[in-house]
């Protein structure tokens, strides 16, 4: 037989089960749906940001450090790079002033050259430095109503108002940011005096090289010169790399999402694959006496695969560019993102490969069953059971295992996937054990029901396999769906409490020793309040336990917790020195001691767990630091849990008294008060009086991050109405192979002389049960995964969206309903003569 | 009477003509007798028993099974009617897969509301020989006890008539001597007026009387 006669035999089977192969067909490409929108998703962002990496990065090399540069380092770096241009360029925080009012601004600082890279466009005059000038955000706008000619202070120095910057091509996407972006020119920035000691801010050279310079070479060279970790040193490619990072966080998430999808799908697949097996079994056995050789058989039922697949990665295609310009829409429109979603290869080959060797790999079972079947068994029943040997479970620890490596790949992170991995096949364990219980207790209980519900009961409990794929199916969606409002509703509560006092009103920062005093006597005088101020002192860490803490290379197939953890290390650090814990703060391990008398001894700091964690400090290890060049070292003595969402000044290390005192500092404080006029007058008169200092309205900032949360859940809604999707498929799909399966049985009942109303009531039954326990059980473990990951993940208190809950049984309550109403349509038309006929 | 039909005539529309598969049947089975009818493939053997079982109307004539008419019942009680009065054996066995021997032997009982005690199940289970396989479910038993096992659901309601449809048909000729003796044997003691639809007229010679079906009637 010719590959041309298998490939039609193929297609024979494939048209004589035209329902089935339909079903396949849809089942895969709804479960390929969603992991292809996000691959488009992620495969945009990543090309984006490449092709606008020099522009975004301001150069093709960039070297910045959150402290001024010294000449000799400047001078040592020069040397090894070849430059064709050059740029400095400050970022900092800052008050944005006018006659009334005032606003937190981030402050670009720039010089004639810039940008080296890109065109800004701006409403109105171009950017000089004839005179102060100010360039900001279309956003400011709305807060402070500004007109061409206006005066806004900005530090030291006023600045006249030059219109909007419509167009920045070094942000890729200008989100709501708490702190919108102002540019006045370097001319300015001595006068403004918003460099003092102890402010903070970050300073960049970025360099436009001669083009026959191999940039990534040079940065190399950079890097070896210059040893301080906080010193950063960008190429082009890094950008692309670094820049998203919370969108690309953001859509690793969402890609687990879609493989809770995809596995349901491929669960789905294997589910009907058997059931079409069964049916197929005895002409399999045929083709076998006919002298056709198991690799030719297996060759038949693989290529009915592939073609299915085709099909499906066909049908996903046409459907998926469909939805495109809706998800374009959503993501411009809710999101915010001015992201061009470009339909590119790269991610067609990527859910193709899924889509073909996934199917291969689920077809396994039935490969094993076709090797093992005797055409002896032509003369006897069918045996429906599958036989579980050694090759079975090699098989099943195989999936599990490239499932893991997709959710690997997806999540960029092991810990994650292997959490999410262990936690998906727990669950379905746990969902089919729970399944057979309620079975077994309605088993137990159904001798004293009628025999209606006794039968219906029946042909549950004696069906575990169908029941548990519709139960694990629909729990698992219903999961996935109901569990993602809680964490909103959750985080949502935990910023915005009920008490708006428990909240600051303010966060004000970059507070000078000097300025103390005044911000304490304006706090008493308006606000009628003593204000608690936080010091903070800039350092580094030079060591942890004698080991040396170098600077951590940073790339793009780095795992999320390795670059999280090359992050912290390359990054200065703040600490703070106080000798009493805030509310916010409570000590979960070792001493906390606030007082550092005994000058023999080192001082005792305290850890944010998470912190520690991540830089894996324990209780007892040694820190040396390097606080603005004197070296100081600490024992841990403890690790805080924070409530970060206090709004508080909290910070990762906490030093006792007695030891940071005279070491050069700023301070931070959050203002509390009921009294809105009062905290207005507040904030312009510490505006005006001391006018480097920053001041967060905590309110708006909490908005904004609100605005995130609800964007991000939008996203994640999104992909989990798709899981929803496939598990509803999978609910038709079952409903129409038992309808299939028990026409005979149900004609049967009707000989026996059960009405045809009775019949039709079995069947309703059986789904009713299983649809409404699933959909419950679903929520009911949301809820309870809800609290786990709100508690342990977020640390906040869990808060439930009941109201969600309503809404979403009362959609897929119905949903379902309908869906069995028209599955079991080919019930009513049941005709027991067809038993007879059949004889 | 156990079973008497008169005059019954059956047509089915084919395109724009009609098929008459029936026409003036006659037959009276008196009560506890066994007959048996014969006839050749699309004979009209499986319209004959889906008339006389009240799963589908006739366009003329009457059936009427223990002295009742089934000609006026409308279909909800014709459904009672059928599951209180006549019992089933089919070839193929039909039997729930997913029920246990027992189950499936109290299932008519339980359509009917019958209380039963499991000792009368288990009786009836032992008259066939199947009493140790009480608890099988059919896909663990063997094609002559899924047999057995649906001659005793057919007989378990007490029916007023059994109406069997090839019943060795799907065994082996040695399996289908023995479980049509255990046949014969079960309706002649439980007196139940039987019609045997077969083509085996070695089988058909054990009955009281054969009809022998063709064009529509019985000659």
């Amino acid at each position: 037989m010719k590959i041309k006669d298998l490939f039609k035999l193929s297609i024979l089977e494939l048209t004589r089960y035209k329902s089935i192969s339909l079903f396949l067909i849809l089942n895969l490409t709804l479960g390929l749906i969603g992991f292809f929108l996000l691959q488009i998703f992620q495969q945009s962002l990543v090309l984006q940001s490449a092709e606008r990496a020099q522009i975004v990065l301001g150069g093709d090399i960039s070297i910045s450090a959150r402290r001024s540069f010294t000449p000799e380092e400047v001078k040592q770096w020069e040397a090894e790079l070849k430059i064709e241009k050059f740029s400095k360029f400050y970022s900092m925080f800052s008050m944005l002033r006018t006659a009334n009012d005032s606003k937190l601004v981030s402050v670009g600082v720039f010089d004639d050259n810039f940008p080296l890279y890109g065109k800004f466009k701006l409403s109105d005059v171009s950017f000089t430095n004839d005179q102060p000038r100010v360039w900001i955000d279309p956003e400011i706008l709305d807060i402070l109503s500004l007109k061409n000619g206006d005066m806004v202070e900005i530090g030291d120095q006023k600045f006249l108002y030059s219109g909007i910057i419509e167009e920045d091509p070094t942000r890729l996407f200008r989100g709501a940011a708490f702190a919108p972006r102002v540019l006045i020119h370097q001319k300015y920035l001595g006068v403004a005096g918003l460099m003092k000691e102890g402010s903070t801010f970050t300073e960049y050279w970025n360099y436009k090289l001669n083009p026959q310079s191999n940039v990534e070479l040079n940065k190399t060279k950079i890097e070896t010169l210059v040893t301080d970790p906080v010193v950063r040193v960008q190429s082009t490619k890094d950008k692309a790399e670094d820049s998203n990072r919370i969108l690309k966080y953001f859509a690793d998430y969402l890609g687990l999402v879609a493989l809770v999808a995809l596995g349901l799908c491929f669960l789905c697949s294997s589910y009907l694959l058997q059931w079409t097996f069964l049916t197929k079994k005895k002409t399999i056995a045929i083709y076998k006496t006919l002298g056709l050789s198991d690799k030719k058989i297996i060759s038949i039922y693989l290529i009915q695969n592939l073609i299915i697949s085709v099909l499906a990665c066909f049908l996903s295609v046409v459907l998926v560019q469909s939805l495109l310009p809706i998800v374009q829409n959503l993501i411009i429109n809710r999101f915010n993102l001015p992201l061009q979603l470009v339909f590119g290869f790269k991610a067609f080959s990527v859910t193709s490969m899924i889509a073909i060797f996934g199917p291969i790999l689920i077809v396994v079972p039935q490969i094993m069953q076709i090797i093992d079947l005797r055409p002896l068994m032509l003369f006897q029943n069918v045996d429906t059971k599958v036989k579980k040997n050694i090759w079975y479970y090699i098989w099943l620890v195989v999936s599990v295992s490239l499932f893991w490596a997709l959710a690997v790949w997806q999540s960029h992170s092991y810990q994650v996937a292997s959490i999410f991995t262990g936690a998906l096949v727990a669950l379905i364990i746990f969902f089919q054990l729970i399944n057979r219980a309620i079975l077994v207790v309605l088993e137990r209980f159904s001798s004293n029901f009628n025999w209606l519900l006794k039968y219906s009961v029946k042909g549950l409990t004696r069906k575990p396999a169908s029941t548990g794929l519709v139960f694990t199916t629909m729990c698992l969606s219903t999961l996935v769906l109901s569990l993602l409002p809680h964490v909103k509703t959750s985080i949502i509560s935990e910023v915005r409490p009920e008490n708006a006092s428990l909240m600051p009103r303010l966060f004000l920062f970059d507070i000078q020793p000097d300025q103390v005093n005044g911000i304490k006597t304006a706090s008493k005088e308006i606000l009628k309040s003593e204000l608690e101020l936080s010091p903070m002192v800039r350092s580094r860490i030079l060591k942890i336990n004698d080991k040396n803490y170098e600077r951590a290379a940073t790339n793009d197939n780095m795992t999320r917790e390795a670059d999280q953890e090359a992050r912290s290390r390359n990054r200065g650090i703040n600490i703070t020195y106080r000798n009493y814990l805030q509310n916010s703060e409570n000590i979960i391990e070792g001493n906390f001691e606030p007082v550092h008398t005994d000058s023999e001894s080192l001082p005792q700091v305290s850890l944010e767990k998470r912190y520690a964690q991540r830089m894996n400090i324990n209780v007892g290890d040694k820190m040396t630091f390097d606080v603005q060049g004197v070296e100081l070292q600490a024992q841990v003595s403890s690790l805080r849990q924070v409530r970060w969402t206090s709004f508080q000044p909290n910070f990762f290390i906490l030093f006792p008294v007695g030891v940071l005192e005279e070491a050069p500092q700023i301070f931070l404080t959050s203002v509390y008060s009921d009294d809105l006029k009062a905290t207005k007058k507040f904030q312009n008169r510490v505006s005006n009086e001391f006018k480097n200092v920053s001041i967060i309205d905590v309110s708006r900032t909490i908005e904004t991050s609100l605005k995130y949360v609800d964007q991000m859940s939008v996203g994640l809604q999104f992909m989990a109405w798709l899981a929803v999707l496939v598990g509803l498929f999978v609910f038709v799909v079952l409903l129409n192979t038992q309808i299939k399966e028990r026409l005979q049985e149900m004609n049967l009942l009707q000989i026996l002389g059960a009405p045809s109303e009775s019949v039709f009531k079995i069947v309703l039954t059986q789904f009713a049960i299983l649809i409404t326990a699933s959909i419950c059980f679903g929520v009911l473990l949301g809820l309870a995964m809800a609290w786990v990951l709100i508690t342990f993940f977020f640390d906040i208190k869990t808060v439930y969206d009941l109201n969600y809950l309503l809404i979403l049984g009362s959609v897929l309550l119905p949903v379902c309903g309908l869906a069995l109403y028209v599955g079991l349509e080919p019930l009513k038309k049941l005709n027991p003569m067809d038993l007879i006929r059949q004889q | 009477m156990g079973l008497k039909i008169s005059n019954l005539k059956k047509t089915y529309a084919q395109g724009s003509e009609k098929l008459t598969i029936l026409n003036q049947l006659n037959l009276e089975v008196n009560t506890s007798e066994v007959v048996a009818v014969v006839g050749a493939s699309g004979s009209g053997k499986s319209t004959f028993l889906s008339l006389v079982a009240g799963l589908d109307y006739f366009d003329e004539g009457d059936i009427a099974i223990n002295n009742q008419s089934i000609k006026n019942l409308k279909r909800e009680h014709i459904t009672k009617f059928r599951a209180e009065n006549i019992g089933f054996v089919f070839q193929q066995f039909h039997l729930i897969s997913h029920l246990t021997a027992f189950e499936n032997i109290t299932l008519p009982l339980e359509i009917l509301g019958r209380p039963y005690a499991d000792e009368e199940i288990l009786k009836a289970l032992e008259n066939v020989g199947l009493a140790h396989r009480a608890k099988h479910k059919p896909t663990e038993m063997s094609g002559g006890e899924c047999q057995r096992l649906a001659l005793a659901r057919g007989l378990i309601t007490k029916p007023s008539l059994l109406l069997a449809d090839e019943p060795s048909g799907n065994l082996d000729s040695e399996t289908g001597v023995k479980v049509m003796n255990l046949f014969f044997e079960q309706v002649r003691a439980t007196k139940t007026t039987t019609v045997l639809v077969t083509h085996d007229m070695e089988l058909a010679k054990k009955c009281d009387r054969i009809f022998v079906l063709k064009n529509g009637s019985f000659n």
